[in-house]
């Protein structure tokens, strides 16, 4: 890498629906009449036919905007980059509907009227850096939910301050630590460059803390008192999902499994588990200082290996970053890493619930690698143990029983060979489905495998090793650079010297965010859009869209997805830490300014 | 956990339509055996039939209707089991990436019709070599499994046996099944060998392995005694199992077995049979030319002007080439007899293309406006062409149906004085002898440049009007010629090329070396396939140069002629370099009357670090420079570092031959071999033998040079307007709304191919357009933008991949694979 890479303020879309009898909206805007537009001779390929332009207007800004039966189409005959010279605008982000009936320009603002209501949309200039806290922002008010930061529900349509209170994820510790790794960078790379007393280094501290603590807290919280890690957790108010199994803290120090579905078929409604192990209070504020008590607290179990890969990684920065004058904090992490390394240990590589059986995900023991299931996941689970005892030993300050295992791992049970074989087993593993393994794959594991090698990679000291884990690494490149994401592509980089990076795609990656999280679908039905059509029947974009005419979705998607329909829920509002986690990552790495 | 070791007992009958016999006895051959598996059907329940190739199936649709129905219920049944997806079981190193699309589109769009089903299945099992992208194509085809059994063990040891994963460049994945034994076992003795060798393999390999029985090449199929056998053996085995290829891989697919990845072609096998009957080659060349350029055009005039497409002439046209390229056919070891029909289909095929695209390209050029004002008045061509001083130019319009842009040489009959494009702008042109032997003995050659996939008008006057000319850089003499490109220079003894310099890089690529000399080889120990034989290299010597002669020297083209000669036979070459050319083309005419030999055109770069690359189908392939005889598209290339240290390289383009070595530092072209026809393993009884190549053959061949490493995107691109010339439309005068210039699609990436552009075969009016990456770049956004087709959209492609787009009449595009989206309807 030759330097950081100078992000630049760039056009940022901002979008308001409105009714069309808003008092808002210019009257102007409903006797506008232009000529039909000759795009014939445009150069590049346009979202709507070149015929099916009708109207037109210009922006003060010099942005000429075309309205078509598929929604508004903008050129900026004045565009630095590619990516911002033909941009479009569709419903339900940007438009109520996609039927334009007239375009109005006033300024630098372009008023739209649609059938069934209203756009005024404007391109703001914003800095990276701008965007990244206009996101925190959103999710801190919308989103968080006593630290954890998924997504929420909203009672009214696009209005993000309706997030109702409750609501939680299979997945709230995954999202969290990731979300909160970005903002323990954010702190670091303030107090590097402004100073560990600015206020903005202080604030970004104050974040940080609070999502790792959150995280901490999640590996506490089942009061079990042996490191067993809860998905998720609900305050005695909130309302209880019929969705995976469910302990209730009770009075007398135990936990009870509660009734559901999943509880029912593995037999365990009833089944009480100890709960007696306190929570460390600093961690049980975030409930306690709202007034709960931990008795009624109900926390989720079966928890996966999705949840334990991103906590390790999590404590591993904390650990590194935000303890310098905390010893409460490093004392935290060390105590939760060491319980929850030793209940692995302990349980033959495998996350035990209550009733002595394996969670679903979480095994990395050799039996489950000769399973049907897991001899596919082998090859990601491998590395994620290795990857949890090189994060202990660091944590730990110690060797001793976590270098034993590792190299048992190793030399017994060749861990560090099963990683290379992921494609190989993948590709077949979806043969066997009936699928494309090249492109039908599951993009679900690609921010673990990120993490699970990022760490180890990074923490490995022998260069055999670390070379055979780099080229394991490799292995994911089929799902991994499908996309163009900073988030998979900074820690690959890291611990790959040689891993591609375009950066002038990563530019454009951040320069097309959206500005807001709210779940609004976009049209894929364009006119410049191939859909593709893959081996086993489903449908993929024939290019890779910019992430502001794509769906609102977390990592662990397949982005080139197509749909016919418009998908997104306008009453949901999503974790912004895909762009933050990948911002200050790229910040503090040095990857970017 | 235990993967399951069955012994998958595939009934099948190996038929060659065409081999040691022709088409009319495969035909019955083929009745005679799916009679017999119907019988074998009826008579064992458990029995299942396996059976390639539509064309069989085609023939007797048409021959025994009732019979057929009773084939379409076996399918329906599940117990007669159609695999391979394509026409016939092609060679796999000769057809071009565009015909493997073909044999998989009408194949399987056959069986769909017919069986309402495709094949699950790829099945080659005993073609002679398989190029490395087949598992693209075989996926593109609707087929992500593949059964293949050359090279066996003995040949190359390397591949897996049993069953593995073939990858091609691109990342595509087949799982491929390789037999180990044999794809006819038959009789006690060899079942029993074949089930004791198979079980051994189950258990060392962890999975379930094919056993292929019944009788083969000649047909025949399971016998009542081997289907008998083997029930009797499955009552004491469980592991026996009567299948089907599909019913194999569906089982395999669920093991869990870590399968070995093998990621380059299969080969070698028949190494004698990429250069034997060049016949057959070259017609299958210029067949796919031309079909090429026609569908183009029919398609593009079909788009403006009102015009019904030829979609079903050119399917017909296409299923005759399809045919010709059954491995035993194209790959020259038939009976000669054989090689008659040969010449009759590929000319079929030809004429369809050939009346086609006149007949579009006649439509498009009369949508141009020539119109001359007063050009009707004079009432004689004398006078319409010289009337009282008003010279009327007269318009002629060049097509280029390439996706890329092309400078190149036209020729138009008669001469001329002067020669303008659209613009008026003057035009280099000379005017040269023509073949005719009457009128003006000339003809105008002007250098035209026309964008890609459209056309472009000049004119064309027979007086002088004094003005400006356009003048040429070309300089040549009686052993020399030289362009702004290189310079050429020959050894007036030998005819060898002494000086070979890139004037761009500055690098000389002779140093003392003779280049270029036709060299001949002995070629008499081994059989037509050339069994066993995996390098020519019994070389007699060079041939004699008995004459040079320079032709033509300024205008357009410099041409020097040297005639070369061995005993009884003599090789005519035309070395023609253009204005402007980067390609120095050799037109060469062979009389041949020779018996076992081989004619090669080598070029020593000397130097060291070399790389040798190969076009195959759709895509390159670097192979080891270790002199073993290989298998080529359109162009090959070397390229080495010098006595300087700089990279370099020399390519040679061809336009009908398919086969070549590099032994380190040599490059070479194979060009003819001459063997007896269908010589198989055989002692040679005395007979009034026929020979391969015995006669007139002509050929071209290209060079052209580069500095650094190979660009497989530059030299696909040479390659193609090396094959595909623009053609020449006498456009005569006439009103019309077209401009005088035009490109009808425009695709902005230069490492990008068109490979085919035509109308859907399910007639909704859909046009279809497919194109690969060239040069292995991981990734490549371009864009595809045409008024004609109403669509302008953008593709991501990676490295070596292929796209086929279905564009339909209101602008939506699919991004599909060979079978057009048909099958997903």
């Amino acid at each position: 890498m030759e330097g950081p890479y100078q992000l630049k303020k760039h056009k940022c879309r901002f979008v308001k629906i409105l009714p069309l009898y808003s008092d808002e909206i210019p009257q102007e805007l409903f006797y506008a009449v232009t000529d039909k537009p000759d795009l014939r001779s445009f150069p590049y390929p346009l979202p709507a036919s070149p015929s099916a332009y009708f109207c037109s207007a210009q922006t003060a800004d010099g942005i000429i905007w075309y309205g078509a039966d598929n929604g508004v189409t903008a050129i900026d005959p004045n565009a630095e980059r590619p990516s911002f010279r033909v941009m479009y605008f569709s419903a339900e982000r940007y438009l109520p509907d996609n039927e334009v009936k007239s375009l109005y320009a006033e300024d630098n603002v372009l008023w739209v009227q649609c059938r069934t209501g209203a756009a005024r949309i404007e391109m703001k200039e914003l800095t990276c850096e701008e965007k990244a806290m206009l996101l925190y922002a959103e999710t801190r008010k919308a989103v968080d939910r006593r630290g954890m930061v998924t997504s929420k529900h909203l009672t009214e349509p696009r209005l993000i301050e309706t997030a109702v209170s409750y609501g939680h994820s299979d997945n709230d510790g995954c999202f969290t630590a990731a979300f909160a790794l970005g903002e323990i960078f954010h702190y670091a790379y303030n107090k590097k460059t402004k100073g560990p007393n600015h206020p903005d280094t202080l604030s970004a501290k104050a974040a940080a803390n609070r999502a790792s603590e959150t995280c901490l807290l999640l590996m506490n919280i089942s009061g079990r008192g042996n490191g067993f890690v809860a998905r998720t957790y609900l305050a005695p108010d909130e309302p209880l999902p019929n969705d995976g199994l469910f302990f209730r803290k009770t009075e007398d120090g135990t936990a009870v499994c509660l009734d559901t579905n999943e509880a029912r078929r593995r037999g365990m409604v009833g089944m009480k588990v100890k709960a007696d192990t306190p929570v460390p209070a600093r961690l049980a504020r975030q409930y306690r200082s709202l007034g709960y008590d931990d008795v009624g607290i109900r926390y989720k179990g079966d928890t996966s290996s999705d949840e334990l890969t991103l906590h390790f990684m999590n404590m591993r920065y904390a650990f590194d970053l935000l303890c310098d004058e905390d010893d409460e904090l490093r004392e935290l992490i060390v105590r939760s890493c060491t319980n929850l390394m030793n209940h692995i240990i302990d349980n033959g590589y495998r996350l035990m619930e209550a009733d002595g059986k394996p969670t679903t995900w979480a095994r990395w023991d050799p039996e489950y690698f000769h399973s049907p299931v897991g001899w596919a996941d082998a090859c990601l689970n491998a590395v994620e143990i290795l990857m949890y005892l090189q994060v202990t030993m660091h944590i730990t300050g110690e060797q001793g029983k976590w270098r034993e295992h590792y190299e048992k791992l190793i030399n017994k049970y060749h861990y560090d060979e099963l990683p290379l074989l992921h494609y190989d087993r993948f590709a077949h593993y979806s043969y066997a489905f009936g699928n494309d393994c090249e492109e039908e794959l599951m993009y679900g594991d690609n921010m673990l495998a990120v993490c699970a090698f990022w760490g180890l990679i990074d923490l490995e000291t022998d260069t055999a090793r670390k070379e055979k884990f780099r080229k394991a690494l490799r292995t994911w490149d089929h799902t991994l650079l499908r996309e163009v994401n900073p988030g998979y592509l900074y820690p690959c980089k890291l611990v790959c010297p040689d891993y591609p990076l375009d950066e002038e795609a990563v530019a454009d990656w951040f320069y097309h965010n959206n500005v807001s999280r709210l779940e609004a679908g976009v049209n894929m039905v364009r006119h410049d859009q191939p859909k593709r059509i893959l081996f086993g029947g489903s449908a993929e974009t024939s290019w890779l869209m910019q992430p502001d005419e794509l769906p609102i979705e977390r990592y662990d998607s397949n982005f080139n997805s197509y749909h016919e329909e418009i998908r997104g829920n306008l009453q949901t509002v999503e974790t912004c830490y895909v762009y933050t986690f990948a911002y200050w990552t790229g910040k503090y790495f040095g990857f970017i300014v | 956990m235990e993967n399951k070791k069955n012994i998958h007992l595939i009934g099948n009958a190996h038929l060659d339509p065409v081999w040691l016999w022709q088409r009319m006895e495969g035909q019955t051959e083929v009745l005679q055996t799916f009679r017999s598996a119907l019988d074998r059907l009826r008579e064992y329940d458990d029995f299942v039939f396996t059976c390639s190739s539509a064309a069989y199936y085609e023939w007797v649709e048409k021959t025994d209707p009732k019979m057929f129905r009773e084939i379409v219920l076996a399918v329906r049944d599940g117990r007669w089991i159609p695999v391979g997806g394509m026409w016939v079981q092609a060679d796999c190193n000769i057809p071009s990436g565009e015909s493997f699309a073909r044999q998989l589109l009408y194949s399987q769009l056959y069986f769909l019709e017919k069986f309402g089903r495709i094949c699950k299945t790829g099945y080659h099992v005993d073609s002679f070599g398989h190029n490395a992208m087949l598992p693209q194509l075989l996926k593109q085809g609707g087929m992500n499994q593949y059964v293949m059994m050359r090279p066996s063990e003995k040949e190359n040891p390397t591949i897996p046996q049993g069953l593995f994963w073939w990858e091609s460049p691109d990342g595509t994945r087949v799982m491929t099944y390789h037999i180990p034994t044999g794809y006819g076992e038959h009789g006690r003795a060899a079942l029993d060998r074949t089930m004791k060798k198979l079980r051994e393999m189950a258990q060392g390999n962890d999975h379930s392995m094919m056993l292929f029985y019944g009788v083969g090449n000649h047909g025949g199929g399971p016998t009542r005694g081997d289907v008998e056998y083997l029930l009797h053996h499955r009552e004491k085995s469980e592991d026996l199992v009567f299948s089907s290829p599909d019913t194999y891989f569906e089982e395999v697919k669920k093991t869990m077995v870590d399968l070995p990845v093998w990621k380059t072609e299969l080969q070698h096998h028949a190494s004698g049979c990429y250069s034997a009957t060049s016949l057959v080659k070259t017609q299958n060349r210029q067949t796919e030319n031309r079909l090429y350029a026609a569908e183009v055009w029919d398609t593009v005039a079909s788009q403006l002007v009102n015009r019904v497409p030829e979609t079903a002439r050119f399917a017909d046209a296409w299923k005759k080439v399809c045919f010709q390229q059954f491995h035993d056919i194209l790959c020259g070891c038939s009976i000669v007899e054989a090689y008659d029909d040969v010449r009759d289909a590929f000319g079929y095929a030809k004429t369809v293309a050939d009346e086609t695209k006149t007949n579009a390209l006649l439509q498009i050029s009369h949508e141009i406006d020539t119109w001359v004002e007063g050009v009707s008045d004079p009432v004689s061509g004398d006078a319409r062409h010289n009337d009282g001083g008003r010279d009327f130019l007269r318009p002629v319009v060049v097509f280029n149906s390439l996706s890329v842009p092309v400078t190149a040489p036209v020729r138009v009959p008669s001469p001329s004085a002067r020669v303008y494009d659209e613009t008026h702008e003057p035009v280099l042109f000379s005017n040269v002898r023509s073949s005719a032997s009457n009128g003006s003995h000339q003809d105008t050659l002007f250098l035209a440049q026309i964008p890609p996939f459209g056309y472009r008008t000049y004119w064309l006057g027979e007086t002088d009007d004094g003005g400006v000319k356009a003048r040429s850089h070309l300089k040549a003499g009686k052993s020399f010629m030289e362009n702004e490109a290189m310079r050429v220079e020959f050894d007036r003894q030998t005819g060898g090329i002494t000086r070979l310099l890139d004037k761009k890089t500055g690098v000389e690529y002779c140093n003392g070396r003779q280049l270029g000399v036709p060299m001949v080889l002995r070629d008499e120990k081994t059989d037509t396939w050339a069994h066993n034989v995996f390098t020519f290299d019994e070389f007699i010597g060079p041939m004699a140069l008995e004459s040079m002669e320079l032709v033509e020297k300024d205008g357009v083209r410099a041409v020097l002629r040297l005639r070369f000669v061995y005993e009884k036979s003599y090789l005519s070459c035309d070395y023609i370099l253009a204005e402007g050319a980067s390609v120095l083309r050799v037109k060469c005419r062979a009389l041949w009357q020779e018996k076992f030999t081989i004619v090669k055109v080598p070029f020593d770069l000397g130097g060291k670090e070399p790389v040798f690359t190969s076009q195959i189908p759709d895509g390159y392939l670097v192979r080891e420079p270790v002199g073993t005889e290989e298998p080529c598209q359109k162009w090959i290339d070397l390229t080495v570092t010098d006595g300087e240290g700089k990279r370099c390289g020399l390519a040679l383009l061809n336009d009908c031959r398919y086969s070549c070595d590099c032994t380190n530092t040599r490059l070479s072209l194979t060009v003819l071999r001459n063997v007896i026809f269908a010589d198989h393993y055989s002692n040679r009884p005395p007979a009034d033998f026929r020979y391969t190549d015995e006669g007139l053959s002509c050929f071209e061949y290209g060079i052209l040079l580069h500095g650094g490493e190979a660009s497989p995107a530059a030299l696909t691109g040479e390659a193609q307007r090396f094959n595909i010339r623009p053609d020449v439309i006498l456009a005569g005068y006439h009103k019309g709304g077209r401009p005088q210039k035009a490109s009808f699609i425009k695709i902005d990436a230069p490492n990008v191919l068109v490979t085919a552009l035509k109308f859907s075969e399910d007639g909704s009016g859909s046009v279809v357009l497919r194109l690969y990456e060239t040069d292995g770049k991981p990734k490549t956004r371009i864009s595809v933008m045409s008024e004609l087709l109403n669509c302008g959209f953008y593709s991501d492609l990676t490295a070596n991949q292929i796209k086929t787009f279905r564009i339909e009449p209101n602008g939506r595009v699919y991004d599909v694979n060979f079978l057009e989206g048909i099958d997903k309807k």
